[in-house]
């Protein structure tokens, strides 16, 4: 169900922006089809560049930015897998390398290339997910194999902890 | 609240205000104040815990609760709290029988506490089916029996004031406190037996919504108490320990023939029913209507006080998270029945450490050349 609102980036360092059209299109905000959102956000939220995950905080509001989550603590990975089992997304960065080494596997390709070559860190959403796996959407990916199944370790083995917890009523608050 | 955290009063109010993200040791660190997990703390359940009832009256009557409790004990007892819930998930999980509280009709509670608290005790021992024999072992009727969850600690995680706790949402649970060590079997029964009354009188008729209460005093206005009638209620607990787990009958046909004030009595009152000497010379004392002075003087006498060290109330597993909670835990996970992320965030084991070998083992989720990365990342974009 989620694989319709998935967006691939525009550019290679627009993975928060591409995440946050993705976000839009959840919300079902008018306009959020447009790539040229992507640049728009990019242009707002960028910083040298690249656009750091607390950023879209204030551009996806509603939302709550947790920090950096200790990876080392399983109730940090617990508390974002209860969030989402409960409705809310998660717009989580990884590290680049070792995000890459799971596609290997996976054997999924994108127009940019190799993830491993740019920014240290990635930016996915996490959409669902039960006791045993995880369900991502990827924008460096294309549409194809989204969302993206994986287990906790693999994505925790990824995880940076940095997280953003979204819910896709904009009401909320 | 800030002093409870081990934070600064400014650090607590810019996350308050949403200037600052809390870290996860901090958020961890309230949701056991709370006595709840973090995720709950997130939807907002902390709401309705009996910690923030503390904070509540704490703070009408502009009491500091850290003048009259240390955090640690706070966090000792949330953190009780949040084991009793995890073991009541995992129960319903596993598809094990709901605990039996055995139901006792409301009594005269205009009578005397210790009054009250004896016929409890009598028709407790009636509704289990006790009759007037000794208990061979108080773990074994609560936990076994009952199906209650028993918790131990020591006093270096929770101060000596507090002999224990319990509760009975969302299962009754009691904690002991080791005040002289797992050895002082006789010093655990009498805690049991009197968190028992708590479970089976007061925690059910809503008259301690609270673990404990603390007492502070209020500026010219005497003394503030989270639950009225507190130090009654306490009282009551003791009595009913003390009736529970000396029965009248069984005592008065134990020492016929035998002086009431003798050693010998006190010895045999201590053996057969596996209580202490202060409370057998108190049960002793009681029912034959010695002087306060000879009882004073009965505790003051060079006596062999030793009991035997192996007693079925002896052997417990010292540690929250050991015990019950780590065998099911096992069990859970054996059934497949819970995945490895949620046995670690009930276990507290981290993310780069193997499962230990008493749940089954199992190797660490992620290495930890990638705890120290993300680490790093953190305090480089920082």
């Amino acid at each position: 169900m989620s694989r319709r609102f998935h967006v691939a980036q525009a550019r290679p360092n627009f993975c928060v922006a591409a995440c946050v059209v993705m976000i839009e299109r959840w919300r079902g905000i008018a306009g959020a089809y447009s790539e040229n959102r992507q640049y728009v956000l990019h242009e707002d939220l960028h910083v040298e560049g690249f656009v750091p995950l607390r950023a879209a905080e204030h551009a996806l509001a509603p939302a709550e930015y947790l920090g950096w989550l200790d990876v080392d603590n399983p109730m940090a990975l617990l508390l974002v897998i209860d969030q989402v089992m409960g409705g809310a997304w998660a717009l989580v960065s990884c590290v680049s390398n070792a995000w890459e080494g799971l596609f290997d596997v996976h054997r999924l390709t994108s127009p940019h290339g190799s993830l491993a070559g740019g920014a240290f860190y990635h930016a996915v959403l996490v959409v669902a997910a039960d006791d045993r796996s995880i369900a991502l959407l990827d924008p460096w990916h294309g549409p194809e194999g989204q969302p993206i199944a994986l287990s906790h370790e693999d994505f925790a083995s990824a995880w940076t902890g940095e997280t953003i917890l979204i819910h896709r009523d904009t009401d909320a608050e | 609240m800030a002093r409870l955290l081990g934070v600064q009063a400014d650090e607590l109010l810019d996350i308050e205000e949403s200037r600052a993200t809390p870290s996860m040791a901090l958020m961890e660190r309230t949701a056991t104040l709370y006595g709840v997990s973090p995720s709950a703390l997130l939807r907002g359940e902390a709401q309705s815990s009996p910690a923030t009832l503390l904070f509540r009256s704490a703070e009408e009557h502009r009491v500091d609760i850290g003048d009259l409790m240390r955090g640690e004990d706070l966090h000792v007892l949330g953190d009780f709290l949040v084991c009793a819930s995890e073991v009541d998930t995992l129960k319903s999980t596993l598809g094990m029988p709901n605990a039996e509280i055995p139901s006792l009709e409301p009594e005269d509670l205009t009578e005397p506490e210790w009054q009250q608290g004896r016929d409890f005790a009598e028709r407790t021992r009636q509704l289990l089916g006790l009759g007037d024999t000794p208990i061979p072992s108080m773990r074994s009727l609560l936990a076994d029996r009952l199906g209650w969850e028993i918790f131990f600690v020591t006093p270096d995680v929770l101060s000596p004031s507090i002999d224990g706790a319990s509760t009975i949402h969302p299962r009754p649970a009691i904690l002991v406190n080791l005040l002289g060590g797992s050895a002082s079997w006789w010093r655990t029964r009498a805690t049991l037996a009197h968190e028992m009354c708590h479970v089976l009188v007061d925690s059910r008729q809503g008259s301690r919504p609270y673990l404990i209460s603390p007492e502070g005093t209020l500026k010219h206005r005497g003394v503030w108490t989270l639950v009225e009638r507190f130090r009654g209620i306490e009282r009551r607990a003791n009595a009913f320990a003390a009736h529970f787990l000396v029965p009248r009958r069984s005592l008065f046909s134990l020492v016929s023939g035998t002086a009431a004030d003798s050693e010998e009595a006190i010895h045999k009152v201590c053996g057969h029913f596996g209580v202490g000497r202060q409370l057998a010379i108190r049960r002793l004392g009681h029912e034959f209507k010695l002087s306060t002075e000879v009882q004073t003087q009965m505790l003051a006498r060079e006596a062999d006080k030793s009991h035997c060290s192996e007693h079925a109330d002896a052997d417990v597993e010292i540690g929250l998270r050991r015990g019950v909670l780590r065998s099911l835990v096992r069990r859970a996970l054996e059934a497949d029945k819970l995945s490895p992320l949620r046995a670690r965030a009930i276990l507290r084991v981290p993310m780069s450490a193997p499962l230990p070998d008493a749940i089954g083992g199992g190797p660490p989720m992620v290495s930890r050349a990638h705890v120290e990365r993300t680490q790093a990342l953190r305090d480089e974009l920082r």
